[in-house]
C-alpha cells in the first residue's frame, strides 16, 4: 500500500524510515527529505487559521510521475512522511489518513516507552513491525 | 552560406517544433525587444569584456512617440536564439529576434573580413524577424599598426575605401573616434558583401560613444515595430488574416473562414497580437485593454490555445506595471554575483543552518520590500551562471561579465526610482490583482497542457509563473507551479532536461527550499553522467553535487558538519560518495582523496565498523594516487575546499605534557619570599591567588621547558578500526616560538590504547602553544588540534613557558657506584653514585669529577649535603672545600673540574643514650630498623657479656692485661702497693657496677646495632648548577651524587668507669674497650701507651684524666640556668637538668681530653676513636669533678699524706682528727661524715665488722646540717685496735637528699618569680645541686693502718 | 475515584523518594526532572487528537483546560499573561495540596508537592516546542500559582 514510511524528528533528522524494498530505498529517502520544505512551509504558524491548515494531517505534499508524497506533522513538530505509488489509484486519501493515524498512535506508545530516549532513533523492533503493517495496507 | 551551416550545428538541436526553451524568461519580457548580441570571431572575452557590458547596460530607452508620449521601451539581449523560436513569434510576438549586434576584435584584413561574414551569416540566419543589425569590430591597438598595414593588401585598401555604408558609418561616428590615430576604418576595410553598420574601435578605447549608438539603434528597431503596431491597429477587421501557431498550419485547412466562430477566432487573435505589440511598443495600458478584450473574445469560442496566450499576456501586462523592479534584478544580479560568489556553497553556515530552521521567519519581510531580496538576486546570477558555463563563448562573457562597474549599477537604480515613481502613480483599473495572477496562469498553463507541441510554451509559462509567486512569497504556489513543469513531457535533448531541472532547482533556492534544490542539483548531477549519455559531464555532476550540499546540511568545512551534527545521514554520506566518485572521474585524487577524508572524518558516527573499515581502506587507495595533505584546495570556479584532518583517526583518548627528567628541570635559585608579603604564609590571599591563576589559565603548564632541550609529549592513542593502523609522521602542532618536532612513527592495533611519546626542541625562548599533533594516516596527512578533537575535555591549547638554555653537567666519582638504590627523598635527580666502606673513625677522600657536557659556561655551583643522619654527625662525615671549589668556576663548555670530599668514618664509639638519641634522629627509617631488629639479639648477648667482664675485673687479674701492656715499669715501683686499695676502692664501687651495667645494658640493644655492627650512611650531594642568560634569569639545575657509606665497627668501648686517680686532681678512666674488627688492632690511648687487641677481643684500658674544675661546673650550671630561664622551663627543668648540664660538660670534658687512636695492624688502615657522648653517674660524675670538699686527716696529730704508712700499736688509743672545708661556690646542706674501719682481703672481700678487732670512742657518724662555703669543721675521735693487723679506714662524706616539700616551695618560689630573675636564685637554686641526688665525696685515698703488737 | 488516588500516592512517594534519597535537603531538581520527562512524553500523547496550535496562546490554554483535567481532574481556574511571554496560571485547589492542612509549619512543605508538577508543565511545553521556565508559589494552601516564562531564543 504504502512504499516508504519515515518519522523525522524535530531537528529534521530521521528518526526512523523503512521501504517496501531495499533497492528504492535511497531513492526514497531523497524523496522524504526533499518533501520537508513543503512540510515547513505547511508548519508555519504565519499560515492563515484555515480550518484544513490546523489539522496535523498535511495533505499531498508533491507528486511526481512515480510517487505520491503525503505528509503529517504531529503538535510536537515530529514529522511523518508516507510515499505512495502514483500507480495505485484505488488509494482514498482518507485510507491515507487513517494509516498516518496509526502511526500517531505508534509513534505515542513508542515515545511513552521508558527505554526509549525522545530525539533517538526508533529502533524498537516491535514498532517496526507494526509499522510494516501500516505498510502492508493491513492495520 | 557554409557558416550559417556550421553555426546552426555548433547549436545543434533541430527540431521540427521549438526547440530550447528560454528558462531564464519571465513574464516582463512580454515587453521586451529580443536582441541578439554576440561575439563572433577569435574574441578575446578580457578585452570585449566592456563592449558587451557597455551595450547590456543599455536595456531601457525612453523615446517621445509621434504624439509626444515618451514610451519606456525594454531590450532583452540574448546570447543565443535557436531561428525556430521565430516561429512562435505570431503566437507572441517577443519570441521574435528583432535585433543583431555582433561584437568582434581583430588583427588584420583577414580577421576582419571573417567577422563581417560572420556578421553576415547571422543576419542571414534571422533574416525572418530582423529589423536591423550593428558589429562593433575592435582593431589593433595603435601601437602596431604599422606592420598590420604591411600585412593587410594595401591596393585592397584603396579600392574598397570607397564603400559608401563605411563612409556613412564613418561620418556618422567620426566626431568620436579618437584622432590621435589614424582612423581604423581608413586602415581596414569591411568587404562588399557587408551590409551593416559597424562601428570601429581601437582595442585600448575606451568607446565613450558606444552607449548612444546602441541607444541609437534602439530608436531604429523601435520604430519599425511602431510601424508594425500601426499597420496591424489600422487593419481592417474583414481583411485580416488568420494567425496561426507554428503547429496548427495543417488544422485550419480547408476551413471556413468566414464561419462565425473563425471570424471570432482570427480577430481574438490578432487583437491578442496587437496586445503583444503595444506591449512591446510601451503601451503597457493599451495592452492591458486588448489583452482582456481578446480573452472574451477568445474565451467565446474556446480557442484555448491563444486563450491562455493572451490570459497569459494580460498577466504579463499587470506584472509589468505591478514589480517593475523585476527588471532591475537582471542587471543588479550582476553586481551582487560577485558578493555572493558563483556557487551557494559560499554561503555561511548561518544560512544554511537558518534556511533549514528558519526560512519562512524572514518571509514576511519579503512582501514588505519592494526591492527582491538578496537571495532572489543572488539565485538569479547562480542561474545565469549555471546555464552558461555550458555553452558557446559569448555565454562565458554573459557569465562572467560581472564586472558590474559602480556607474551600471547607479544608473540601474536610477531607473528602478523612475519605476517606483510610476508604480506608485495609482494603476490602470483594468489591470489584475496581484492574487488573480496566480489563477490566470494556472488556467493557462493547463490549457497549454491540452496542446503537445505547446509544450514549451506551457514550461515557460510555468516558469514564469514560478517567479512571478516568488514575486509574490507564495512558496506553497511556486511549488504547484514547478512541480508542475515536470509532468510536461516535451522532447527535449538530455542537456536540455538538466538544465530544466538546474533553473527549478535554483527557482526553488530562492523560496529556501533548500532541499528541493538540493533535489534537484542532484538529480541534474546524476543525470549528466547517467548511462547513455554520449558525453558524461562529470565536471557538471561534480559542481553540482558541490553545489547540493547546503540542502543536505553539509558544509565543506568538517569542524561546522560535526559541530551542528544535523541532516540526513544516510543521504549525506551517499552524497559524500557521490562527490568522490566524480572527483575521481575527473582524475582529481586530490579532490577526491579530500572528500573521502572528509566522509570518515564526519560520518564515523553514522557508519557501521564494516563501512568504518571499508572506507579507510578505499581512502588509502586514493591517497595512493595523491596524498591527502592539510591545505585548502581551490576549485577553478573559486570554491575554495578547506582542509579535512582525520582527527579521531587514530583517536587520541589524552595528552599529557611532560615535564623534563627531574636532573634536568630547571629551579630557581633562590626562593624569594617577598612576593607573597611581609607575612611567611597568608593562606587566604595565596589560595585566593592560585584560585584565580586556576581560573585565568588552567590549560597553562605549570612547569617549564628549556630551550634546545629535547622535551616530549605523551599521547594514548586508540586505533578504532578493525585493521592495523600505521601512523607515521607524527609530529607536535606548535605556535609561538619556533619549535623543532621530531616525526615519530607507532603502528596502532586494533582497538588497543597505545601510548605514543613525541618528541621535539624549542629552539627559542617564550611561551610556546602546543595545539595538537600531526599525522599521516591512510595515506592523509591530518592536523590534529585539541581544539578540534570533541567528545572530549581538551583544552583549546596548552601553554608551555620555555626558558633560556641552561647547562648541563655529567658527573663522576672516584668511588664505585653502588649497586643499591637511595633511599633518600627526590632520589630522582641522582645521576652517579659512590660507595665506600670505612671503619669507624677511620677517614678517606673522594674525588669528584664535575664536566659540564653544554655549550654554555658554568657560572654558579653549590653542593649541599642531605643524608639520612644528623646536621652535625654529617658534618662530621663530609668535608667539602667550598672556597677552593668556587675558586675553579666557572667551568668552560666540554671542560671539567675536581673537587675533593673529605669523608670521616664518624660514629659513636661509646655507648648508650647519645647514640640513641642520635639513632631516633637518623632519617632512614626502615632499614635500619630492620638492622636494629636483626642485631637486637646479638647485641643483647654482647651487652651481659662485657657486663658481667666488668665486674669479673674486680679481682686482681682483671687489671692485668693493663699492666702487661705498660710497656713501662717506673710505674710498678709503688704499683705493688698501690694496686690493692686501687682495687679495694674499686670493689668498694663495684656497688655502683650494677647500675652502671644497667645503665649502658638497655641502649646496647638499639646502640650496638648502629656502631657495633655497620652503619650505612646515605647521602646526597645536591649540585645545583646554572649559567649563562638562564642564570640571570635565576634559573638553576640540580642534580645529585648518592654516596652510601657503610661504616664498620672499629673499637668499640663496651663500658667504662671511672676511678680516682692516686692523686686528687686527676681521675681514672677505665674503658673497656673492644676490638669489633676482624684483623688485630693496636690501639693507642695514651699519648704513649698502646695496646694490642686480638679480633673481636676486649680489653681495659685506664687512662688518667684531669679531673674538670669547679669553675667550669659552676660556669656550665649557670648557664644553663641562664637557658632554661630563656627557654621559660627553668622550674620545670632545674630539678633533672642541673646534673645533666653537670654530665655532659663532663662527658664533653673527657671527649675532648681522651683520644684513642688505633690501628689495625698489617694494614694501614687507621682511626681515631673519640669517647663523644659518654655518660656518666652521678658517682662518676663527682670523682670526674673536683671534690668540694677539702679534707684534712691527722692520725696521732700526724696528717695523712697519701701512700703513707701509718702504724700504730694494738691496744693503744689513737686519735684520728678530720677536718672538713667547703671549697665549693656555695654552702652544702646535710653532709653526714662517716668513719669506717675495715680489712680488705684483697680478693674483693671486704671485712666491716670488725667489733672485735677495733673499737671508736666519739661518733663514727657526725652530721653537718650546713657547710657554708670556705666554713670548715673539725672532727675528731679515737680508735682502738685490738688485734694486729691491716686496717682501712674509709671516712667519707655524704650528702642526703633533701625532703621534698621545700623542693616544691622553692619550685613555687622560683615560678612565682619568673619574670624577675636574680643572682641569688642561680646561686641559690645552683646551690640545690648537691642537694638534689645522694652524692658521696671520699678521702682518697683511705687511710692504711698497719696495727702491730706491742 | 480509587484509581485517582493511587496517582496521589505515587506522588507523594516519588516526593518522599527524591528528597530523602539526596540527603540534603529541598533539592528539588530530581524531582522536577521526572515531572519534565513525563510531561515529555504524556504531551505526545495527549495532543494526539488535538488540531494544531496555531500560537502559543492556544498551547497555554491546552495545558490549562484538557492538560490540566487529565491529570488534576480539574481546570485551573485563572491563566493571565502580559502578553510578552510570561503565563500565571492559577489553580485554587491544586491537588496536591488539597490534603495538606492550612498553616505557615505546613506552608514550607508545600514546595515539595508543586515541583514535579512544574517539571510536567515545562517538558509538556518544551515538546510542544515552546521553551519555558516553570515557577510556582504557594501562598495558601491548596492554592497554587505556576509562573510560566517563554524564553525565546
Amino acid at each position: 500500500m504504502a512504499v516508504c514510511i519515515s518519522i523525522i524528528g524535530k531537528d529534521n533528522a530521521p528518526l526512523y524510515l523503512t521501504t517496501a524494498d531495499m533497492d528504492k530505498e535511497l531513492e526514497l529517502q531523497y524523496r522524504v527529505h526533499a518533501a520537508l520544505d513543503v512540510v515547513e512551509e505547511k508548519c508555519q504558524p504565519i499560515s492563515k487559521a484555515t480550518p484544513e491548515s490546523k489539522e496535523l494531517y498535511l495533505g499531498m505534499l508533491y507528486s511526481t510521475e512515480t510517487h505520491k508524497i503525503y505528509g503529517f506533522v504531529t503538535n510536537t513538530k515530529i514529522k511523518f512522511v508516507i510515499v505512495v505509488d502514483s500507480g495505485n489509484i484505488a488509494l482514498r486519501e482518507n485510507e491515507v489518513r487513517a494509516m498516518f493515524r496509526n502511526l500517531h498512535m505508534l509513534y505515542t506508545d513508542a515515545v511513552c516507552n521508558p527505554f526509549y530516549a525522545p530525539g533517538e532513533p526508533l529502533a524498537s523492533k516491535k514498532f517496526d513491525r507494526a509499522v510494516q503493517k501500516i505498510m502492508g495496507g493491513n492495520a | 552560406m557554409r557558416a550559417n551551416v556550421s553555426q546552426m550545428l555548433t547549436h545543434g538541436a533541430s527540431e521540427p517544433i521549438m526547440s530550447r526553451p528560454d528558462y531564464e524568461q519571465n513574464a516582463l519580457h512580454h515587453g521586451c525587444l529580443l536582441v541578439l548580441l554576440r561575439g563572433v570571431g577569435p574574441s578575446k572575452p578580457r578585452s570585449l569584456q566592456k563592449a558587451f557590458d557597455k551595450v547590456r547596460r543599455v536595456s531601457n530607452v525612453k523615446i517621445n512617440d509621434s504624439t509626444g508620449i515618451t514610451r519606456d521601451i525594454w531590450v532583452r539581449y540574448i546570447h543565443d536564439h535557436p531561428v525556430e523560436n521565430n516561429d512562435w513569434g505570431d503566437f507572441q510576438t517577443h519570441r521574435r529576434l528583432l535585433g543583431l549586434i555582433t561584437i568582434g576584435k581583430f588583427e588584420n584584413q583577414t580577421e576582419l573580413n571573417e567577422l563581417c561574414r560572420q556578421h553576415e551569416s547571422l543576419k542571414v540566419r534571422y533574416s525572418g524577424t530582423l529589423y536591423d543589425s550593428r558589429a562593433i569590430f575592435f582593431g589593433p591597438s595603435s601601437a602596431h599598426v604599422a606592420e598590420n598595414i604591411n600585412s593587410a593588401g594595401g591596393d585592397q585598401h584603396f579600392t574598397d575605401a570607397s564603400n559608401l555604408t563605411i563612409h556613412d558609418s564613418v561620418n556618422l561616428n567620426s566626431n568620436s573616434v579618437t584622432n590621435h590615430c589614424p582612423r581604423l576604418e581608413e586602415e581596414y576595410t569591411t568587404p562588399s558583401n557587408f551590409k551593416a553598420q559597424a562601428f570601429f574601435y581601437r582595442e585600448q578605447d575606451s568607446c565613450s560613444d558606444l552607449e548612444s549608438h546602441i541607444a541609437e539603434f534602439i530608436h531604429a528597431l523601435f520604430w519599425v515595430l511602431e510601424s508594425k503596431r500601426l499597420d496591424r491597429s489600422r487593419e481592417k477587421v474583414e481583411k485580416v488574416s488568420l494567425l496561426l501557431a507554428p503547429f496548427e498550419k495543417r488544422d485550419f485547412v480547408g476551413l471556413d473562414m468566414d464561419s462565425r466562430s473563425n471570424r471570432k477566432r482570427t480577430v481574438g487573435r490578432v487583437t491578442k497580437n496587437l496586445a503583444d505589440l503595444s506591449l512591446q511598443a510601451g503601451l503597457v495600458v493599451d495592452a492591458l485593454g486588448l489583452y482582456h478584450s481578446a480573452c472574451e473574445t477568445l474565451r467565446a469560442i474556446g480557442d484555448l490555445l491563444w486563450l491562455s496566450a493572451s490570459e497569459e499576456g494580460l498577466c504579463s501586462a499587470s506584472a509589468i506595471l505591478l514589480y517593475p523592479h523585476l527588471r532591475e534584478s537582471e542587471t543588479l544580479h550582476r553586481n551582487t554575483s560577485l558578493q555572493d560568489g558563483p556557487s551557494p556553497l559560499r554561503s555561511t553556515p548561518e544560512k544554511w543552518r537558518a534556511s533549514d530552521a528558519t526560512v519562512k521567519v524572514h518571509a514576511p519581510e519579503h512582501q514588505h520590500n519592494s526591492h527582491p531580496d538578496a537571495q532572489g538576486m543572488a539565485s538569479t546570477v547562480q542561474m545565469t551562471s549555471a546555464s552558461s558555463s555550458c555553452s558557446s563563448v559569448s555565454s562565458l562573457l554573459t557569465n562572467s561579465s560581472t564586472s558590474g562597474t559602480p556607474s551600471s549599477s547607479s544608473s540601474t537604480s536610477t531607473i528602478s526610482a523612475a519605476q517606483h515613481g510610476a508604480r506608485s502613480s495609482e494603476l490602470p483599473s483594468n489591470i489584475l490583482k496581484p492574487d488573480e495572477l496566480h489563477g490566470y496562469y494556472r488556467r493557462a498553463i493547463i490549457n497549454y497542457s491540452k496542446y503537445g507541441p505547446a509544450a514549451i510554451i506551457e514550461t515557460e509559462a510555468a516558469l514564469k509563473a514560478a517567479r512571478i509567486m516568488i514575486e509574490q512569497n507564495r512558496p506553497l504556489d511556486v511549488a504547484m507551479f514547478l512541480q508542475n513543469i515536470f509532468f510536461i513531457n516535451v522532447t527535449m535533448s538530455e542537456p536540455e532536461r538538466v538544465k530544466r531541472l538546474e533553473v527549478v532547482s535554483d527557482l526553488y533556492h530562492q523560496i529556501g527550499y533548500r532541499r528541493k534544490a538540493a533535489f534537484f542539483q542532484h538529480l541534474a548531477a546524476l543525470k549528466y553522467v547517467q548511462q547513455g549519455n554520449p558525453n558524461p559531464d562529470w565536471s557538471q555532476t561534480y559542481r553540482l553535487m558541490l553545489e547540493s550540499f547546503s540542502g543536505y546540511l553539509l558544509s565543506l568545512d568538517p569542524m561546522e558538519v560535526i559541530d551542528n551534527a544535523a541532516g540526513w545521514p544516510a543521504l549525506q554520506i551517499d552524497l559524500l560518495q557521490g562527490v568522490i566518485a566524480a572527483a575521481r572521474r575527473l582524475g582529481q585524487s586530490a579532490l577526491a582523496t579530500r572528500h573521502m577524508t572528509f566522509l570518515l572524518q564526519t560520518q564515523w558516527a553514522h557508519m557501521t565498523p564494516t563501512e568504518q573499515s571499508e572506507l579507510s581502506v578505499q581512502l588509502q587507495n586514493l591517497s595512493a594516487q595523491c596524498e591527502g595533505s592539510p591545505v585548502p584546495l581551490v576549485l577553478e570556479n573559486g570554491t575554495v575546499i578547506p582542509p579535512a584532518n582525520l582527527t579521531d583517526l587514530p583517536y587520541c583518548m589524552d595528552l599529557v605534557v611532560r615535564d623534563l627528567p627531574a636532573h634536568l628541570r630547571p629551579q630557581r635559585i633562590k626562593i624569594v619570599k617577598a612576593d607573597s608579603g611581609p607575612f611567611l604564609f597568608t593562606p587566604i590571599h595565596l589560595n585566593s591567588m592560585d584560585r584565580r591563576e586556576k581560573k585565568k589559565e588552567k590549560n597553562k603548564i605549570s612547569f617549564l621547558w628549556v630551550q634546545n632541550n629535547l622535551s616530549e609529549v605523551t599521547l594514548r592513542l586508540r586505533n578504532p578500526l578493525p585493521i592495523e593502523l600505521t601512523v607515521s609522521d607524527m609530529r607536535l602542532l606548535t605556535n609561538g616560538i619556533v619549535f623543532e618536532s621530531l616525526p615519530q612513527t607507532v603502528i596502532l592495533q586494533p582497538h588497543v590504547p597505545t601510548t605514543v611519546t613525541l618528541h621535539g626542541t624549542p629552539i627559542e625562548v617564550g611561551q610556546l602553544e602546543i595545539q595538537g599533533y600531526s599525522t599521516h594516516a591512510l595515506g592523509v596527512k591530518s592536523n590534529c588540534r585539541l581544539k578540534n578533537m570533541r567528545g572530549r575535555k581538551f583544552p583549546p591549547n596548552y601553554l608551555v613557558d620555555v626558558i633560556p638554555a641552561l647547562p648541563r653537567i655529567s658527573v663522576k666519582t672516584s668511588l664505585p657506584q653502588t649497586a643499591t638504590f637511595s633511599q633518600l627523598a627526590s632520589s630522582d635527580i641522582v645521576i652517579t653514585s659512590a660507595s665506600l666502606t670505612l671503619y669507624n673513625g677511620e677517614s678517606s677522600t673522594c674525588i669528584v669529577t664535575i664536566t659540564n657536557d653544554s655549550p654554555l659556561p658554568v657560572e654558579h655551583l653549590e653542593i649541599s649535603i642531605s643524608s639520612n643522619v644528623e646536621q652535625e654527625v654529617q658534618k662530621k662525615i663530609f668535608i667539602i672545600d667550598e672556597k677552593e671549589l668556587q675558586s675553579k668556576l666557572p667551568i668552560q663548555p666540554n671542560s671539567s673540574i675536581d673537587f675533593t670530599v673529605h669523608i670521616y668514618g664518624e660514629a659513636d664509639f661509646v655507648c648508650p643514650i647519645v647514640s640513641q638519641r642520635a639513632a631516633s634522629v637518623h632519617s632512614n627509617s626502615t632499614v635500619t630498623a630492620a638492622l636494629q631488629a636483626d642485631y637486637a639479639g646479638a647485641t643483647m648477648g654482647a651487652g651481659p657479656y662485657s657486663l658481667q667482664y666488668s665486674t669479673l675485673s674486680s679481682s686482681g687479674h682483671a687489671s692485668l692485661p693493663s699492666r702487661v701492656s705498660s710497656p713501662n715499669q717506673q710505674q710498678t715501683s709503688y704499683n705493688r702497693r698501690n694496686d690493692p686499695n686501687n682495687l679495694s676502692f674499686r670493689s668498694s664501687t663495684s656497688g655502683g657496677a650494677p647500675s652502671l651495667a644497667a645503665l649502658s645494658l638497655p641502649p646496647a640493644g638499639t646502640q650496638g646495632s648502629t656502631h657495633g655492627y655497620g652503619q650505612h650512611v646515605e647521602a646526597q650531594f645536591r649540585v645545583k648548577y646554572s649559567g649563562g642568560e638562564a642564570m640571570q634569569q635565576g634559573y638553576c639545575r640540580q642534580c645529585a651524587i648518592s654516596f652510601n657509606i657503610e661504616l664498620l665497627p672499629s673499637a668499640q668501648i663496651t663500658s667504662w668507669d671511672v676511678l680516682p686517680a692516686e692523686i686528687p686532681s686527676q681521675f681514672y678512666l677505665v674503658l673497656d674497650v673492644s676490638n669489633l674488627t676482624a684483623q688485630e688492632m693496636s690501639l693507642n690511648y695514651t699519648n704513649n701507651k698502646s695496646i694490642l687487641i686480638e679480633a673481636k677481643e676486649s680489653c681495659r684500658v685506664p687512662i688518667p684524666v684531669d679531673r674538670c674544675s669547679l669553675e667550669q661546673v659552676v660556669a656550665a650550671r649557670e648557664a644553663e640556668y641562664a637557658e632554661n630561664m630563656e627557654k621559660d622551663l627553668c622550674y620545670r627543668t632545674q630539678l633533672l637538668s642541673f646534673s645533666d648540664s653537670i654530665s655532659k660538660l663532663c662527658s664533653e670534658h673527657i671527649a675532648e681530653r681522651v683520644k684513642i687512636s688505633w690501628l689495625l695492624a698489617g694494614t694501614d688502615i687507621q682511626g681515631i676513636a673519640s669517647l663523644h657522648g659518654i655518660v656518666l653517674t652521678s658517682a662518676m660524675i663527682d670523682l670526674t669533678t673536683v671534690s668540694p670538699l677539702e679534707w684534712t686527716v691527722s692520725f696521732q696529730n700526724t696528717p695523712v699524706q697519701p701512700q703513707s704508712e701509718i702504724v700504730c700499736a694494738a691496744g693503744q688509743s689513737a686519735i684520728l682528727n678530720v677536718s672538713v672545708s667547703n671549697q665549693s661556690a656555695q654552702p652544702l646542706r646535710n653532709l653526714v661524715l662517716t668513719i669506717k674501719f675495715y680489712q680488705d682481703y684483697l680478693n674483693g672481700m671486704e671485712n666491716y665488722n670488725l667489733d672485735t678487732r677495733v673499737a671508736i670512742s666519739g661518733p663514727s657518724r657526725v652530721s653537718i646540717p650546713l657547710l657554708q662555703k670556705h666554713a670548715q669543721i673539725q672532727h675528731e675521735c679515737t680508735a682502738i685496735f685490738f688485734t694486729p693487723g691491716r686496717f682501712k679506714a674509709s671516712i667519707q662524706c655524704c650528702s642526703k637528699p633533701q625532703e621534698t616539700s621545700t623542693q616544691s616551695a622553692r619550685g613555687q618560689l622560683l615560678e612565682h618569680k619568673m619574670p624577675a630573675v636574680q643572682v641569688s636564685d642561680i646561686v641559690g637554686s645552683a646551690a640545690s645541686y648537691h642537694e638534689q641526688q645522694e652524692h658521696i665525696w671520699k678521702f682518697i685515698p683511705p687511710i692504711e693502718v698497719t696495727v702491730i703488737e706491742q | 475515584m480509587s484509581e485517582d488516588i493511587l496517582f496521589d500516592f505515587l506522588h507523594s512517594e516519588i516526593v518522599n523518594y527524591c528528597l530523602n534519597n539526596n540527603n540534603k535537603e529541598n533539592d528539588f531538581s530530581s524531582l522536577e526532572y521526572i515531572g519534565f520527562n513525563t510531561g515529555y512524553r504524556l504531551i505526545e500523547r495527549l495532543t494526539r487528537d488535538v488540531p494544531r496550535f496555531k500560537d502559543e496562546l492556544e498551547t497555554m490554554k491546552f495545558i490549562c483546560t484538557d492538560f490540566w483535567t487529565l491529570i488534576y481532574k480539574k481546570q485551573v481556574d485563572n491563566l493571565r499573561t502580559n502578553n510578552h511571554g510570561m503565563y500565571v496560571v492559577q489553580d485554587r485547589a491544586f491537588r496536591f495540596l488539597t490534603r495538606i492542612s492550612t498553616g505557615t509549619k505546613q506552608l514550607e512543605h508545600a514546595p515539595k508537592f508543586v515541583f514535579f508538577t512544574c517539571g510536567l508543565v515545562r517538558g509538556a511545553l518544551t515538546n510542544l516546542g515552546i521553551n519555558s521556565t516553570v515557577t510556582a508559589e504557594v501562598q495558601t494552601i491548596p492554592a497554587c500559582k505556576f509562573h510560566i516564562e517563554i524564553n525565546r531564543n
